[in-house]
């Protein structure tokens, strides 16, 4: 179980907070939805150690994660800047990362190849020369191979073609560690139901709920008695209901529309 | 303790590094034919061991301000994905730390002993003579040395740049090891007298000069100092015992720098030094 108590960050000098307060425990696959800007990966790069926090813990498994070093097999990501250890041709990167991962480089080269990035074509190129599907799909191909009870993707559908995205769901469904899945894509809501949600504006988290509740839900700019989630927030307040009223989340597509239509 | 793949990746890297190889060997490849076919032309025999010193030892430190400048920017280029890699996978920091230290190490070290091979391969070729060293342990011992305070001055320099949160600056601060090379490379011309002592890199090509030949090292005018020689006048000798205490603590200073430094850039997010 991932759990975060009490977490702020902010950038250097600045005063302003971008993780505000944040109290969380992941124990299943969640997707994390928020508009972009919503801090989902500073949240993800605090786990990871990028960022610095100014305050609060975080813990897998009971464990202070400021007190772990040298444990593979904890938490994994998607994260590109997490993979600039060397500057490698990818295939050389993939089999350093596997190594330090303790994990398969062979079950790393599959899932490549099932998402179309051959071991001859990863021989050849190096990160930057990938294509920023390709490089997304490298990354969440580590992530995916990795061994580890908590695994991280950020953004891990963007710039992915349908049916790379359809096969993603499908690997993502399979795993039995604990993802914590950020996106600002709403029709995710259809596909995976057996998964938490957890929503993520101006770097505060707002309830978790179970994407069954949301599939059929709507959302309503403003405070509604009963919803099943009200997120207020100095620059937008709404809430998701039930009740056929205002605008089917999934038909959102993305939750960046939000402020627009506030 | 078994290594991981970072080791020889790492290796790998500073290797095959596209401007390692046109800079750290063919650049320097040239000057060292210029040092045998040009350079050399007159030089009576019995002084030849000693222009290949002082040569070896002055186109060394440019040859090894090439190299430290791929070592500073793989240095810039892992500071973050480092935080991830040490507390989530078996690199944990004390194994990165030797690993990383002993990579960069082993390829100064072998770059000197490549630019070394070339040298003596040159001369022989031109003059049908082997100039090896009278002191080998000694200039191993040397080439490791300078190796050491390059890594450490390299690391300091690149974390001095993260904890002023400039990283436009990074790439002018990768270079300034070859800067200071080519300013050390003055002492061909320039008296640095006791200045020497406090320049790193004229320690670095004195020592080096010093167990190539045997001979006491110049405090620079390597030219002029040499004509005096030949003319039965006292030259300005520098201390190759002196030179090695200072050179050490160099190594010191750095060290300790680098240390603070790299303890308070762990106060640095990603997010602050993203330009790049």
């Amino acid at each position: 179980m991932l759990k975060i108590s009490d977490l702020c960050v902010s950038y250097g000098r600045r005063e302003e907070l971008i993780l505000k307060h944040i109290n969380a425990e992941f124990d299943k696959k969640t997707l994390l939805l928020g508009p972009n800007g919503a801090g989902k990966t500073t949240l993800f790069r605090t786990i990871c150690g990028l960022t610095v926090k100014i305050s609060g813990k975080i813990y897998i498994d009971n464990i202070d994660l400021d007190s772990v070093f040298g444990k593979p097999g904890v938490i994994a990501a998607n994260i590109p800047e997490i993979f600039g250890l060397l500057y490698l041709d990818c295939y050389r990167l993939l089999d350093l990362y596997m190594d330090l991962f303790d994990s398969d480089k062979d079950l790393a080269l599959s899932i490549m190849e099932e998402f179309g990035l051959s071991e001859g074509f990863l021989k050849k190129k190096k990160p930057h020369q990938l294509s920023a599907g390709q490089r997304k799909i490298f990354h969440n191909a580590i992530a995916l191979a990795a061994k580890a009870r908590i695994k991280l993707f950020d953004e891990p559908f963007e710039q992915l073609d349908p049916a790379r995205k359809n096969k993603l769901i499908e690997c993502l469904e399979k795993e039995k560690a604990i993802i914590i899945l950020s996106t600002h894509e709403t029709w995710l809501i259809r596909k995976l139901l057996s998964w938490d949600v957890t929503f993520m504006f101006e770097g505060q988290l707002f309830g978790k709920l179970s994407v069954k509740e949301l599939s059929d839900s709507y959302l309503v700019f403003e405070k509604y008695p009963g919803a099943l989630l009200t997120v207020e927030t100095p620059k937008v307040v709404f809430s998701i209901i039930k009740e056929p009223k205002g605008k089917p989340l999934a038909d959102f597509m993305s939750l960046d529309y939000v402020y627009k239509l506030a | 303790m078994v290594f991981t793949k970072y080791f020889r990746y790492s290796l790998r890297q500073y290797f095959l590094n596209p401007y390692f190889i046109f800079w750290g060997i063919i650049f320097i490849y040239f000057w060292i034919l210029m040092c045998a076919y040009v350079f050399a032309k007159g030089v009576p025999g019995d002084y030849m061991l000693y222009v290949v010193g002082s040569d070896y030892g002055q186109l060394l430190i440019l040859g090894l301000g090439s190299a430290s400048v791929s070592a500073a920017f793989t240095f810039y280029y892992s500071s973050f994905a480092v935080r991830f890699v040490t507390k989530f996978t078996k690199l944990n920091p004390r194994r990165f730390l030797i690993e990383n230290f002993l990579s960069t190490i082993l390829y100064l070290c072998v770059y000197s002993g490549i630019i070394w091979g070339l040298f003596v391969a040159t001369f022989y070729s031109k003059f049908g003579e082997w100039y090896l060293p009278k002191d080998p342990l000694g200039l191993i011992g040397a080439t490791i040395l300078s190796a050491i305070f390059l890594y450490l001055f390299s690391l300091m320099l690149v974390y001095f740049v993260i904890l002023l949160r400039a990283p436009k600056l990074s790439n002018f601060i990768g270079y300034v090891p070859l800067m200071l090379s080519f300013l050390a490379y003055a002492a061909f011309w320039v008296d640095f007298g006791i200045a020497v002592y406090i320049s790193p890199f004229n320690l670095i090509s004195n020592l080096t000069y010093y167990f190539y030949t045997k001979e006491k090292p110049f405090t620079g005018d390597i030219i002029g100092n040499f004509m005096k020689l030949i003319q039965n006048e006292t030259p300005s000798y520098a201390d190759p015992v002196l030179s090695v205490v200072a050179l050490c603590i160099w190594i010191l200073i750095c060290g300790i720098l680098s240390y603070i430094f790299v303890r308070k850039s762990r106060g640095i997010s990603y997010e602050e030094l993203r330009i790049l």
